[in-house]
């Protein structure tokens, strides 16, 4: 169809590039016809009068570039192939909606079930939780997938920004999750690969 | 019996394994699964519920009771 509509808006018939006997006569009669409901009609029949170059250029926006489908009757084994395909485009995307909602509930549950009750609430109610690391800094992992990791001062006042991130287009939770136990068990590497950037005041 | 677990991250959330620790086969399998995410570059945690003390693992223990396999971190 983009083939087909980027022929229509040029400046030449379709009928230059379509297979379709229906198509290219449709064009040809709207081009060459001599009535005066024909662009070539209005370009001979009207060219005495002061106004022809208007009613031949709207006979043209008329033809072809207004309502370019017109070009083109689908037959209805055409239209019925339209309709399958629709049919199994829009049941792929339901399918597809339906793996991503059960990805995010998959991966908040074992967030979930890896947060101490106090983490989980303040999950709940300020969509973050604090994590005492394994080298004793405090760090807060704010919703996000990355740059959602601060460390901070016993006040929760945000010292540095890191930007680290588990690959493999995880869901969001699993992030988390991941940034968690790394801070919790793997410091270290995890402020390696860590780009840090200073909070200023 | 005792039963343990291996969660796998993914873009289609985690995907679990279990196995019995007195079942050999599935014991086989899970460590052969350990070492395969290993290799590419996942990093293993042990972990309980509720989130206790737990702990990274680099050898595959079939004792583990819960285990958490997290792909390669890069910087952002």
């Amino acid at each position: 169809m983009a083939n087909y509509l980027a022929n229509q808006i040029g400046y030449f018939p379709t009928y230059y590039a379509s297979s379709s006997t229906s198509t290219w006569t449709t064009t040809w009669n709207a081009w060459n016809y001599t009535s005066t409901g024909t662009t070539w009609g209005n370009w001979t029949t009207t060219a005495a009068t002061t106004t022809f170059p208007q009613v031949v250029w709207n006979q043209w926006v008329n033809d072809v570039l207004r309502d370019p489908y017109q070009f083109h009757q689908q037959t209805e084994a055409e239209e019925e192939a339209q309709r399958v395909r629709n049919a199994q485009l829009e049941e792929r995307a339901a399918k597809h909606r339906a793996d991503a909602a059960q990805a995010v509930e998959r991966a908040e549950t074992l967030l979930h079930e890896n947060l101490r009750p106090g983490q989980r609430r303040m999950l709940r109610e300020r969509r973050r939780f604090y994590v005492r690391s394994q080298r004793g800094r405090r760090y807060e992992i704010e919703r996000g997938h990355h740059a959602n990791v601060w460390e901070v001062d016993g006040s929760g006042k945000r010292l540095n920004r890191l930007c680290v991130y588990p690959t493999g287009g995880l869901p969001e939770a699993d992030c988390m999750l991941g940034q968690k136990l790394h801070l919790e068990y793997d410091e270290d590497r995890f402020r390696q690969v860590a780009h840090i950037t200073p909070v200023v005041a | 019996m005792a039963i343990h677990e291996m969660r796998t991250m993914g873009s289609s959330g985690d995907t679990k394994l279990l196995w019995d620790s007195e079942q050999d086969a599935e014991v086989d399998n899970a460590r052969r699964t350990f070492n395969d995410l290993r290799a590419r570059g996942y990093t293993a945690f042990a972990v309980r519920k509720g989130g206790e003390k737990g702990a990274q693992v680099r050898e595959f223990d079939p004792e583990a009771e819960s285990l958490i396999m997290v792909p390669q971190i890069a910087g952002g």
